[in-house]
């Protein structure tokens, strides 16, 4: 090693010495000693105790996952949309004819339950709460028809002899084909939403005649049978449901709320003067009254309980007693 | 009353903003695929040249490509942090319930995480992974060393020079 030369280069070499396992005691005599040869050691030494007292802010569990990661590729993110051939009328088709005999089975959750199954070929399936599928698997196909709320996939490659089967998502606005991957997808009144977590899909409105849109890995799009829209990149914490957690960032707490409130039975509302509030973090989704007792932590909210069906999150009252 | 250099500056900024921040907002749309993040981040780059400027005169000879600059490095961060903020709530996401931190807490160790990531950005890939390796994770460095398959020395070495890099980054 080059000799270190400034007082800061100095410092951080002896701080490395005395990281090391096999630091000794005369290695510490040694730092004490040019310590105290000179103030400038002494305020070189106090700054890397200052960017050391930085790094203890965050413990090391959450740090080095965080801080070790790879570069996040922004291309992946920023990818347009990409043509596939593939005709949107297909899965029309799929949705309406598919034969009752075919359904192997007819899996549900309840508000609140999530579940999970492997499915035939080893793929997994999670379904989120309030949540309903068919599983349709054919000799061309092997088919997941979401009736209601919100799924998780990870398929395994075909374990079927002859050719590949295609592993399928169908809703009623339209198909989503895997292409070796995770993803997300959900029902809601007037369309369907899909967000891909690893490698990618395409989507197929049914009544599109479009080619179908290919998502990549951090993209999500909503599509309805018509035409499936803009991919854009997805929020952080999408999937995070599936670890029973809800996780946003700068989500208007009315969203916030209403996101909650799928996980709960009975009403669950907010005050529309708090509706823009924008709430980030991660909850518990398995102790809902829990995740909702994190917000009075930073907002100026209250939880009002009338029963345990019904909870209203309203301003926080001005205490009258309050003292200074 | 005369006209002074805060006029000046008023009227420059309203020209800038008014002939400029159309086209940039959508510049930034068809990058980001998303409005209110795009508008977010057109508020922010006119924000930034302001304060670059703040007290000399808003000449600027190529007001476009000067913008695009700003705003391509502004959105290179925002990416960025985006990632980060993104793992760190991953992580979150897999502690036990009655470890999940409160808001605040989460809040502030986000904010940690964002600096620190700062701090070290710019170092090599390698000595970045030492050097969080030995801090974070508090490996031995005889195991960072053969996990990087580096010499012992080299991972000291890499260690010190992570720490003059964040020297240098601190404000």
């Amino acid at each position: 090693m080059s000799k270190p030369s400034t007082p800061i280069e100095e410092a951080a070499f002896w701080y490395a010495c005395l990281q090391a396992e096999d630091a000794t005691e005369r290695d510490h005599c040694r730092w004490q000693q040019w310590l105290d040869a000179s103030p400038s050691n002494q305020q070189a030494w106090a700054r890397i105790q200052e960017i050391r007292s930085l790094f203890e802010k965050v413990p090391g569990k959450f740090a080095s996952p965080v801080l070790a990661q790879k570069k996040a590729s922004r291309r992946a993110v920023l990818r347009g949309v990409a043509v596939v051939v593939c005709a949107g009328l297909a899965g029309a088709e799929t949705w309406r004819r598919l034969p009752a005999q075919e359904w192997l089975a007819d899996l549900r959750t309840g508000t609140g339950e999530q579940r999970r199954e492997v499915l035939a070929d080893g793929s997994l399936l999670y379904l989120n709460t309030h949540s309903a599928v068919d599983v349709a698997f054919s000799r061309d196909e092997r088919a997941i028809l979401l009736r209601a709320g919100e799924i998780l996939i990870e398929t395994r490659p075909d374990n079927a002899a002859g050719p590949a089967r295609p592993f399928v998502v169908h809703t009623p606005h339209g198909r989503v084909r895997a292409l070796g991957t995770r993803f997300v997808v959900r029902l809601y009144d007037g369309h369907s939403s899909v967000q891909v977590l690893q490698d990618a899909v395409e989507v197929s409105p049914v009544l599109s005649m479009a080619p179908a849109v290919r998502l990549v890995e951090g993209q999500e799009a909503v599509f309805d049978s018509r035409s499936t829209g803009m991919p854009r990149p997805q929020p952080a914490g999408a999937g995070a449901w599936r670890e029973g957690r809800l996780s946003v960032v700068d989500m208007r707490l009315q969203d916030f709320v209403s996101e909650l409130a799928r996980y709960r039975k009975g009403y669950l509302g907010c005050a529309p003067e708090l509706a823009g509030l924008r709430v980030s973090g991660v909850f518990p989704l398995d102790d809902t009254d829990k995740a909702l007792a994190m917000l009075p932590d930073v907002f100026p909210v209250q939880v009002r309980y009338l029963t345990r069906y019904w909870a209203k999150v309203l301003p926080r009252e001005a205490r009258g007693d309050a003292s200074l | 009353m005369e006209t002074t250099d805060a006029d000046m500056l008023a009227r420059d900024v309203a020209a800038l903003y008014q002939n400029n921040h159309r086209w940039l907002s959508a510049w930034l749309r068809a990058r980001m695929g998303n409005k209110a993040d795009a508008d977010d981040l057109t508020q922010d780059t006119f924000i930034r040249v302001l304060c670059a400027h703040a007290g000399t005169q808003l000449a600027l000879r190529e007001p476009r490509a000067y913008l695009a600059t700003v705003a391509g490095r502004l959105l290179v961060n925002f990416y960025r942090r985006q990632s980060i903020e993104r793992a760190y709530l991953e992580v979150l996401a897999t502690l036990p319930q009655d470890d999940i931190p409160s808001l605040e807490t989460q809040a502030l160790m986000k904010e940690a995480l964002l600096e620190i990531d700062q701090m070290l950005d710019g170092l090599g890939r390698k000595v970045k992974l030492a050097f969080v390796l030995a801090q974070f994770e508090e490996l031995p460095y005889a195991q960072i060393a053969e996990r990087l398959g580096v010499s012992l020395r080299t991972v000291k070495n890499y260690v010190a020079r992570a720490m003059v890099h964040c020297s240098a980054m601190l404000p």
